[in-house]
């Protein structure tokens, strides 16, 4: 009898198997499962059967008010977030390629407010920005940049804008680590050859730096912005009003928030399953617009 | 052979000593019990003495409002039972009773005669369609308190019977230096509708339509009412910036008049809880005065598979000697009759009198309605936005009417 799979294949498939049945198990059955409950009415508070819709909670969320102006207000924080974590990121990550005395502790203090929950973030930063006895009314009054304690948080306009400063104290430094491993795979022959043609620090930037890190750049920035346009824990810990266990605040309500909403609090159980998948339809357009052009531009150089 | 034999015996002599551990461990049934801080059983000694005596030990699972919500829903959705007993707040009716997640009692009341079930006030409260889902472990209904010391430095020695008198005194009290915000009122839903009930207005009629719409209603005032108290600056910002509760702010020593319960007095006037001790007293709800009641239950999950053990520390739970302990502990008010009447006579009582009268003007709000819990989210986000933005109240009323209205639709049978 012909053998049809050698020795080394079985190994492999044997290898792999465990890993297969678990992404199928913990990733693609739930992801299934979602899409199906996204086509149906179902509903927990409401005690009947769910039934079969369709592309109808597609369609009600599309036409929905709400879910345009939370859209708008997650790329809001996108366009305040992306910019500041990756200029940020990427200067630590400059500073941290250069040898200097203390380096390492300077790496691992730069990387503690990523490493704690965003949780623990947000309601460090709320109680930092607090108007009775926040630390940043302290220390800016005590710099005379101020003459009474004000409340932050309060104006609904500048709440975004700190949910966006938090969001990038929170994560500037995934960045920095993709980045520096970037620049540290850069050849120094590069910079020599680009210092004996008489280039000054900005023009190796421009030269040898910027094009050879795009890849990396790329990177950091799919995942930065699928994570950022999917906040939802600092939102909630540093913004959501008052009451025992947290009111949404409508003027900082992202599609996370929102998602929750349907899901937790409405019970719409189909409609929330419908906004998971626009969510990562949305998450997975731009991640391959990136990819497509500034990771493949970056390949290329 | 000789150490065969002594292997046999130590193997022996172990298994007669740890025999009554293995089978006391064997007997123990473990149940869980999910409830908000508040609701934690507060004489420790007195819950293991529970459990040595019934042989059930507890696990209690202390989460915030929301939070066990979601445990229950998600818990739901899978068929499990989040926790065999679960607490029952004002909101549970519509999150958790309507939607199916709890077990009837009628049959286990029935053949618990010393469960004394006629003591118990409120039962009504946590009955849908003839079956009784929670046995209410205190009451509560929404009142107000004050600083007496405050108001009488304002030059006032009686608190204010209308709320225009209320706005007006909070006014003085702020212009003469005494308190800067003198109001500790929430921007939440349930600040409309204490004013607006007090005011006299009814809010739904018997057919849950929204008459809080109806033109010139009490309704529309209290949201004018409402949203002026921020718009002047009579409630902290904190209220606006921070998510904390008109309590904290309250106790902390801001305020002179506090959306308040049943019971909160002895919190006002504890020296380790609060900056107002010992001088805050109830007052009546102005006008009309009418409020609603929030009382706490607790029931037993419909998916559980320890039933027995979990109506014996219900019992337990609800029994007149845990009620005063709660009452001592956390000031919320006993479901049984007999302990109100035991804690008054012994003078525990503050503001007995007040609470009594006021307990006459009770008009509930449809909380058992399916949508009650989006509709009070829903309440709660519309009038935070209008108080950010200077939002029009007639608009915020005619929203809240739409969305009501909308729910219904949705929601109705």
């Amino acid at each position: 009898m012909r053998r049809v799979l050698s020795h080394d294949a079985v190994f492999i498939i044997l290898v792999l198997l465990p890993i297969i049945v678990l992404v199928t198990l913990f990733i693609y059955y739930p992801a299934a499962s979602t899409f199906q409950t996204s086509l149906t009415s179902e509903n927990l508070r409401i005690r009947r059967p769910a039934e079969f819709i369709g592309l109808k909670n597609y369609n009600f969320l599309l036409h929905d008010a709400e879910f345009w102006e939370v859209t708008r207000r997650s790329l809001v924080v996108v366009l305040l977030t992306l910019p500041l974590e990756m200029l940020i990121g990427f200067l630590v990550a400059l500073l941290l390629n250069e040898r200097f005395p203390g380096r390492g502790i300077v790496r691992t203090l730069v990387i503690l407010p990523w490493m704690m929950p965003p949780v623990v973030n947000g309601f460090l930063w709320g109680w930092l920005l607090n108007g009775e006895y926040g630390a940043l009314n302290g220390f800016l009054y005590e710099l005379g940049l101020i003459n009474q304690y004000r409340y932050w948080l309060r104006a609904p306009e500048t709440q975004i804008v700190w949910v966006a400063v938090v969001q990038t104290w929170t994560r500037f430094a995934f960045p920095m680590i993709i980045l520096l491993a970037g620049l540290q795979s850069i050849p120094d022959e590069l910079y020599d050859a680009a210092k004996v043609d008489g280039a000054g620090v900005w023009a190796r930037l421009r030269a040898v730096t910027f094009p050879l890190l795009l890849p990396s750049f790329a990177v950091a920035l799919v995942i930065e912005f699928t994570t950022t346009f999917q906040i939802f824990d600092v939102v909630w810990t540093l913004t959501s009003s008052g009451g025992a266990g947290g009111t949404i605040n409508p003027f900082t309500k992202t599609l996370m928030i929102f998602n929750y909403e349907l899901v937790f609090r409405d019970l719409r159980i189909g409609r929330g399953a419908a906004l998971s998948y626009i969510i990562l339809l949305m998450s997975l357009a731009v991640g391959m617009i990136v990819v497509w052009r500034i990771y493949r531009q970056g390949i290329r150089e | 052979m000789k150490r065969v034999s002594s292997f046999i015996l130590i193997a022996v002599l172990f298994t007669m000593l740890a025999a009554p551990g293995i089978a006391a461990r064997a007997q123990q049934v473990t149940i869980t019990f999910l409830t908000p801080p508040w609701g934690v059983p507060p004489n420790e000694e007195k819950l293991a003495a529970f459990e040595a005596e019934t042989g059930i030990k507890v696990d209690v699972q202390s989460v915030q409002m929301n939070d066990l919500f979601s445990r229950v829903q998600v818990a739901a959705a899978a068929g499990e039972a989040p926790a065999d007993v679960i607490f029952l707040s004002e909101e549970a009716p519509s999150n958790i009773v309507a939607t199916g997640n709890m077990l009837p009692l009628n049959d286990l009341i029935e053949a618990t005669p010393e469960l004394n079930i006629d003591d118990i006030e409120r039962l009504e409260f946590f009955t849908l369609d003839g079956n009784v889902y929670g046995i209410t472990t205190y009451l509560q209904m929404v009142m107000m308190d004050y600083n007496a010391e405050r108001l009488a430095a304002a030059g006032f020695d009686a608190p204010p019977t209308t709320w225009q008198e209320l706005r007006d005194m909070a006014v003085a009290i702020k212009e003469k230096g005494i308190d800067q915000y003198p109001i500790a009122f929430g921007a939440i839903d349930w600040s409309w509708y204490l004013i607006a009930l007090s005011m006299g207005d009814p809010m739904f009629d018997e057919d849950l339509n929204p008459v809080f719409a109806d033109e010139g209603s009490k309704a529309r005032e209290a949201m004018a009412m409402l949203l002026g108290f921020f718009k002047d600056e009579l409630i902290s910002p904190e209220m606006l910036a921070t998510p904390t509760t008109p309590h904290a702010v309250f106790w902390s020593g801001v305020g002179v008049f506090h959306q308040a319960w049943q019971g909160s007095v002895a919190v006002g006037n504890n020296p380790e809880v609060s900056a107002h001790a010992p001088n805050v007293k109830y007052m009546l709800l102005p006008e009309v005065g009418n409020t609603w009641s929030f009382p706490a239950g607790i029931g037993i999950s419909a998916n559980s598979k320890n039933v027995e053990a979990a109506w014996k520390f219900i019992q337990w739970y609800v029994s007149p000697d845990t009620q005063e302990d709660i009452y001592k502990a956390v000031g919320l008010y006993p479901s049984r009759i007999s302990v109100q009447q035991a804690l008054h006579e012994a003078g525990a009582i503050e503001g007995y009198d007040v609470i009594a009268e006021q307990s006459k003007r009770i008009h509930e709000l449809p909380r058992y309605a399916l949508w009650w819990g989006p509709f009070a989210q829903y309440a709660t986000e519309t009038i935070y936005q209008a108080i950010l933005t200077g939002g029009d109240p007639d608009k915020v009323i005619d929203d809240l009417a739409k969305e009501w209205n909308s729910l219904k639709e949705e929601y109705g049978e």
